[in-house]
C-alpha cells in the first residue's frame, strides 16, 4: 500500500504480514541454537547409558555407570575436582583485596599491576606451568638446587604436588581472573559512599568490611559462581603437574578414558554426566544472581571519583603485589624464555648451557609448521566466522520479543559453562555418530565449529552489550531525521560498534590459539594445532621444546594483551 | 492561539500498555499549524510514550495519529509510516547527537539521507547551525561541546530538513538554571521566527506555561486537561491539575451547613463559606485548596468568629530581596512570603483571609 503525502510517495506497512515473517525467524534461532548447545549435551547423557561400542546400534544398559564408581581413578578424580576448586574461595578473598587496592586506593603502580594481571589472563597456563617445572622440579628444579646448596637440612618444594596446582592456579587464573571480574564493580560503585562513612570516622578496613563490601556483595556473589565454573574447566595444568603425582580431576580422567584403547566412552559419559549436573546447578544460581544483580549494582552519578588514602601502607601493599606479579607471573615466564634456549632444560652447570638447536629443530620440524598452519587458520576463522554469527545472535537477543527469550540467553550461556574438555566429548561423539556431519570428522572445520560454540557466550554477550549501549536513541535519532534501517546501520550503528567487534575478534582469536581442552580429543594427527602439539610435547618430557612452542604463543598474548590496553578496553562482570 | 488555524496533528484514542501496565491511556488532542503545544506530566505520566508514539519509535496497541490530514497511524487498519517517512524531528532528553562524526556531520547527515547535493547541504546545514549560535564549531565532536552545545546541536539537527513537526522530550532537563532560562527564551523567539509547530514534553510547569500556546496536563496515561495556560492554571479542572500546576497551598476539612450556607469546617474549629454549586453531600470530607497570591496574612489572631483562619508562625527566613514565613494553620504547615508591610516574628499568631478557594473532594 502506498500513499501520496507531501508530494512524495511513501510507503506503508502492513503490520501483521512482518509480524510472521519474525515469528518464524526467532522459531529458527531458537531451533539452531538449541541444536549447537542443548544437543551435544543430550547425545553426552544418553550416550553413558548406552553399552554398545560406537558405530553400533543404542544398547540400553548401566555399564558404564557402573565401572565409572568402580574404578579408584575415578573417585580419585571426583575428590581432586572438588579439593582443587576450593582455590576459588582463596582467590575471592585475595581478588577482592586487590581490586579495592588498585581501584580505590589507587597504590603506586596500580596499572601496571592491573596489565600484568590481564597479560596473566591471556597467557597459555601451559607455558607458565612449564616455567614452574624448571623452578620446582624436586630434581632439578632452581630453587630447589639452590635451596640445597644454602640449607643445611633437606628442604625443598615439589611443583608435582596439590600445593602446586593449587599455587601455579591460583596466581595463574583464579586471582587475575576474578580481579578483572571485580575491578568494574569497584570502579562503578559511587565513591561518595566510601567518604561519606569515612567522614563518619570509620577506618578504611572498616570501610571496606561494612560499607564496600556488603553494597558490592551481589557482584562479588557473580564473581565466586563464575570463578567456581571456571575452576572445574582444569585441563592442562593437571595433565601436566597433576599425573606425576597421582593427582587426577576428571578432566584428565576423562581424557585417560576416551585415549584408552578401545575408547571407554561410557565410563567418561558418566562421569561427564555428574559434572553436567554439579554445573547445571551453579548455572541456574548464577542466572539468579545475575539477574538480581543488576537491580542492585550502584551505579555512580557522575564522573567523580576520587581514591581514597591509606598513608604508608600503600607502598607496603604496592610493593608486596609487584612481588607477587614478578614471582608468579614473570618469573616463571622468564624461565620458560630462558628453557627453550638450553642444552638440557634447568642445567645450568654443563658447559656451555645455551644452544639454539631446539629453536631450530622445533622451526624446521614439519609437524611444527602443519601446526602453526592449523592455528593460523583456526584463529583467524574462528575469530571471522565467530563475529559475524555472534553479532547476528547479539542483534537477535536485543531485538527478540517473542516467547523463549529467556530460554535463549541460557541456551547461549551454555558453552561458557561447559569445560573443553566436556565440550569436546559431546562433539566427538555427534561427529562420530551423526550420519551427515559424520563427514567433516577430521578436519580443522570440527575444531572451527568447537571452537565458535565455546567462544559464543562472550562473543554474543559483548556485542550484545555493544549493540544495547549504541541501539536505542541513537539509532532511533537516525529514523527520525528520515535514514532507512540500512543507511542506519550503515552510518550509525556499525562505526560505533566496530571497536567492539575488533576487540571481540582479538580477543576470540587469541583464545581459540591458545585453547587446549576444547580441540584435544578432536584433534587428529594432520589438525593439531600448536597448543595441542605443545601438551603433547611436554607431556612425552621433550620440555625444551615445548617451551619453544610456549615462547611463541606466550609472545602472541602479551601482543594481544597489548593490543586490547590499546583499544583501552575493559570488562564488565556481566560480560564473564 | 487562534482556533480557527488549521488542525496539523490529531491524535485520537491512542493507547499503548507494556504487559500490564497502560502507559498511554485513550489519549486524543489536536494541534494547529504553527502552534507550541506542550505535554505536562510528572515522570510516568505517558508523555514521552506518547511523543515516542508521534515519532513512530513505538506502535501503539489502538488508536490513530493523522499529520497534515493523512492517517499515518491506525492499528485498526494497519497503517504504521515508520519513523524515517514521517518527516517529524525528534530532540531527545539525552540529545543522541552522535559522538563519532562531528558537529558538521551530524546535521549534515538528515540532508545526505534525502540525497541533497554537496553545496546545498553544506550552505544549509552551515546556516542552521549558525542560527542556533554554533557557527565556528562545525569541526567538534559531541565530546568537545559542552551540554548546551550539543543541546543546541541536536536542535540543529531536528531543523535542518524543515520538518512538519517538532518533538522535543524535555530538552532542558540536562541543563543548570541559569542557561536553561537562557535556552527557554531562545527557543521561545526561534519558534516565532520560523513558525515551526513544537509538541514539548515536559514536567517543569513553568518551562510550560511560559512556553506553550496550549497544554496538555497528563497523569496516570490520561489526559486531565487541555487549555490554555492560564485556563488551566485559573480553571483547573480537577485536583491533580490544580497541585501540579503552580504552587497550592490545602486544608483537610468537613463539608457542613450552616444558617443555609455551606460551609467547610476546619480543625481548630473555623470554617470557610464557599460557592454553592459542589456535588458533594454534607458530612464528606473535603480539601479545600488555595493559591499563595490568594491569601493575605494579617498580624494578629482575630476576634473569635470572625473571617479567616487563625496560625502561628513557625519560622521566618530571609531570601534575598524578601523574607519567606513558615506558618502552621488548621493542621496544614505552609511558607507564604511575607508582606513587607508586616514584621513577624517565630512564634506570632496571624489570621489568613482566603480570597479565592476551590473545594475538592477529598482523597
Amino acid at each position: 500500500m502506498a500513499l501520496v503525502m507531501n508530494g512524495r510517495l511513501r510507503s506503508i506497512r502492513r503490520v501483521s504480514g512482518l509480524r510472521q515473517i519474525r515469528l518464524m525467524m526467532h522459531v529458527g534461532v531458537l531451533v539452531a541454537v538449541a541444536l549447537v548447545t542443548l544437543v551435544p549435551l543430550v547425545l553426552l547423557v544418553l550416550n553413558s547409558f548406552n553399552e554398545a561400542p560406537l558405530g553400533k546400534p543404542f544398547a540400553w544398559g548401566i555399564k558404564g555407570w557402573g565401572q565409572a564408581f568402580h574404578a579408584p581413578q575415578t573417585l580419585n578424580a571426583l575428590k581432586f575436582s572438588f579439593l582443587l576448586s576450593t582455590r576459588t574461595f582463596l582467590g575471592l578473598l585475595a581478588a577482592f583485596l586487590i581490586s579495592w587496592l588498585l581501584v580505590r586506593v589507587r597504590i603506586p603502580g596500580h596499572s601496571f599491576i592491573e596489565f600484568s594481571l590481564w597479560i596473566a589472563w591471556f597467557l597459555p597456563p601451559l607455558s607458565v606451568t612449564i616455567g614452574w617445572m624448571t623452578l620446582l622440579d624436586p630434581h632439578y628444579g632452581l630453587i630447589n638446587q639452590a635451596l640445597k646448596t644454602i640449607s643445611p637440612f633437606p628442604v625443598g618444594m615439589n611443583i608435582y604436588s596439590f600445593a602446586g596446582i593449587m599455587w601455579v592456579h591460583l596466581s595463574l587464573l583464579t586471582v587475575p581472573v576474578m580481579t578483572i571480574l571485580l575491578t568494574p564493580a569497584f570502579r562503578q560503585m559511587d565513591a561518595s559512599f566510601e567518604e561519606s562513612a569515612r567522614s563518619c570516622g570509620s577506618g578504611p578496613l572498616k570501610t571496606l568490611r561494612r560499607i564496600v563490601l556488603p553494597l558490592l556483595w551481589p557482584s562479588v556473589l557473580v564473581v565466586t559462581i563464575a570463578g567456581l565454573i571456571r575452576s572445574l574447566e582444569a585441563f592442562e595444568i593437571e595433565q601436566l603437574i597433576g599425573i606425576p603425582a597421582g593427582i587426577y580431576v576428571y578432566g584428565t580422567r576423562i581424557y585417560d578414558l576416551v585415549r584408552w584403547d578401545p575408547p571407554l566412552y561410557g565410563q567418561a559419559m558418566a562421569l561427564s554426566t555428574i559434572f553436567l549436573g554439579a554445573l547445571g546447578l551453579l548455572i541456574v544460581l548464577y542466572q539468579i544472581l545475575i539477574r538480581y544483580g543488576e537491580f542492585a549494582t550502584i551505579r555512580s552519578a557522575g564522573m567523580s571519583f576520587r581514591p581514597s588514602l591509606i598513608g604508608k601502607w600503600r607502598y607496603l601493599a604496592s610493593g608486596f603485589l609487584f612481588a607477587w606479579v614478578a614471582i608468579g607471573i614473570y618469573l616463571p615466564l622468564g624461565m620458560v624464555l630462558l628453557g627453550s634456549f638450553m642444552k638440557f632444560f634447568g642445567m645450568f652447570h654443563i658447559d656451555q648451557p645455551f644452544t639454539l638447536k631446539h629453536w631450530v629443530s622445533v622451526i624446521s620440524d614439519p609437524t611444527f609448521e602443519n601446526a602453526l598452519g592449523n592455528s593460523l587458520l583456526l584463529g583467524f576463522g574462528v575469530a571471522t566466522i565467530g563475529v559475524v554469527l555472534y553479532s547476528l545472535l547479539g542483534i537477535f537477543m536485543i531485538r527478540a520479543r517473542y516467547f523463549g527469550t529467556s530460554l535463549l540467553h541460557f541456551m547461549v550461556w551454555i558453552p561458557w559453562a561447559i569445560p573443553g574438555i566436556l565440550l569436546g566429548l559431546s562433539l566427538l561423539w555427534l561427529f562420530l555418530s551423526v550420519p551427515v556431519v559424520k563427514f567433516f570428522y577430521g578436519t580443522l572445520f570440527v575444531l572451527i565449529f568447537a571452537l565458535i560454540l565455546k567462544d559464543m557466550p562472550l562473543g554474543a554477550q559483548m556485542i550484545r552489550a555493544a549493540f544495547l549501549q549504541v541501539g536505542g536513541e541513537l539509532e532511533q535519532a537516525s529514523r527520525v531525521v528520515g535514514a532507512g534501517s540500512f543507511t542506519t546501520f550503515r552510518r550509525i550503528t556499525m562505526p560505533l560498534v566496530a571497536p567492539m567487534l575488533v576487540s571481540v575478534f582479538i580477543l576470540v582469536f587469541m583464545s581459540s590459539v591458545r585453547d587446549i581442552s576444547t580441540p584435544i580429543l578432536l584433534a587428529f594427527p594432520s589438525t593439531t594445532p600448536l597448543s595441542v602439539l605443545m601438551l603433547e610435547r611436554s607431556v612425552a618430557g621433550e620440555i625444551e621444546k615445548a617451551s619453544v612452542i610456549g615462547v611463541i604463543l606466550s609472545g602472541l598474548a602479551i601482543v594481544t594483551a597489548l593490543i586490547m590496553r590499546r583499544l583501552g578496553f575493559r570488562f564488565g562482570a556481566g560480560a564473564v | 492561539m487562534k482556533t480557527s488555524a488549521e488542525v496539523l496533528l490529531r491524535v485520537e484514542r491512542l493507547y499503548r500498555r507494556y504487559g500490564s501496565a497502560v502507559a498511554v491511556d485513550e489519549v486524543s488532542f489536536e494541534v494547529f499549524q504553527g502552534e507550541f503545544f506542550s505535554l505536562l506530566g510528572p515522570s510516568g505520566c505517558g508523555k514521552s510514550t506518547t511523543l515516542r508514539l508521534l515519532a513512530g519509535l513505538e506502535e501503539p496497541d489502538s488508536g490513530e495519529i493523522c499529520l497534515k490530514g493523512d492517517v499515518i497511524v491506525s492499528a485498526r487498519d494497519g497503517i504504521f509510516v515508520s519513523a524515517e517517512q514521517r518527516h517529524i524531528g525528534l530532540v531527545f532528553q539525552s540529545y543522541a547527537v552522535w559522538p563519532h562524526m562531528t558537529a558538521f556531520q551530524n546535521v549534515a547527515y538528515p540532508l545526505e539521507v534525502r540525497r541533497w547535493n554537496r553545496q546545498e547541504t553544506r550552505r544549509k546545514a552551515e546556516q542552521v547551525l549558525e542560527s542556533v549560535g554554533l557557527a565556528g564549531l562545525e569541526d567538534r565532536r559531541p565530546a568537545e561541546l559542552s551540554g548546551g552545545q550539543q543541546q543546541r546541536l541536536a536542535l540543529a539537527r531536528s531543523l535542518v530538513y524543515e520538518p512538519d513537526l517538532l518533538l522535543l522530550d524535555e530538552p532542558l532537563s540536562n541543563v543548570d538554571a541559569k542557561l536553561r532560562e537562557q535556552l527557554r527564551i531562545e527557543l521561545k523567539k526561534l519558534q516565532q521566527k520560523i513558525g515551526i509547530t513544537i509538541v514539548y514534553v515536559t514536567h517543569d510547569q513553568s518551562e510550560a506555561m511560559a512556553l506553550s500556546h496550549r497544554l496538555a496536563v497528563m497523569n496516570r496515561g490520561r489526559i486531565e486537561q487541555i487549555g490554555r495556560p492560564e485556563e488551566v492554571y485559573k480553571a483547573p479542572g480537577t485536583f491533580f491539575v490544580q497541585n501540579f500546576v503552580g504552587r497550592l497551598i490545602t486544608f483537610e476539612g468537613r463539608l457542613t451547613e450552616r444558617s443555609s450556607q455551606r460551609v467547610v469546617e476546619l480543625p481548630g474549629g473555623r470554617s470557610i463559606a464557599i460557592r454553592d454549586g459542589l456535588a458533594i453531600a454534607n458530612g464528606g470530607q473535603v480539601c479545600v485548596a488555595v493559591r499563595p497570591e490568594d491569601m493575605e496574612i494579617e498580624a494578629g489572631a482575630g476576634e473569635p468568629g470572625a473571617q479567616g483562619i487563625s496560625g502561628t508562625v513557625q519560622d521566618v527566613a530571609y531570601v534575598g530581596g524578601r523574607y519567606e514565613c513558615a506558618i502552621q494553620a488548621a493542621g496544614s504547615e505552609f511558607v507564604l512570603d511575607m508582606p513587607a508591610s508586616l514584621r513577624l516574628a517565630k512564634g506570632q499568631a496571624v489570621t489568613l483571609r482566603l480570597k479565592e478557594t476551590t473545594v475538592w473532594p477529598s482523597s
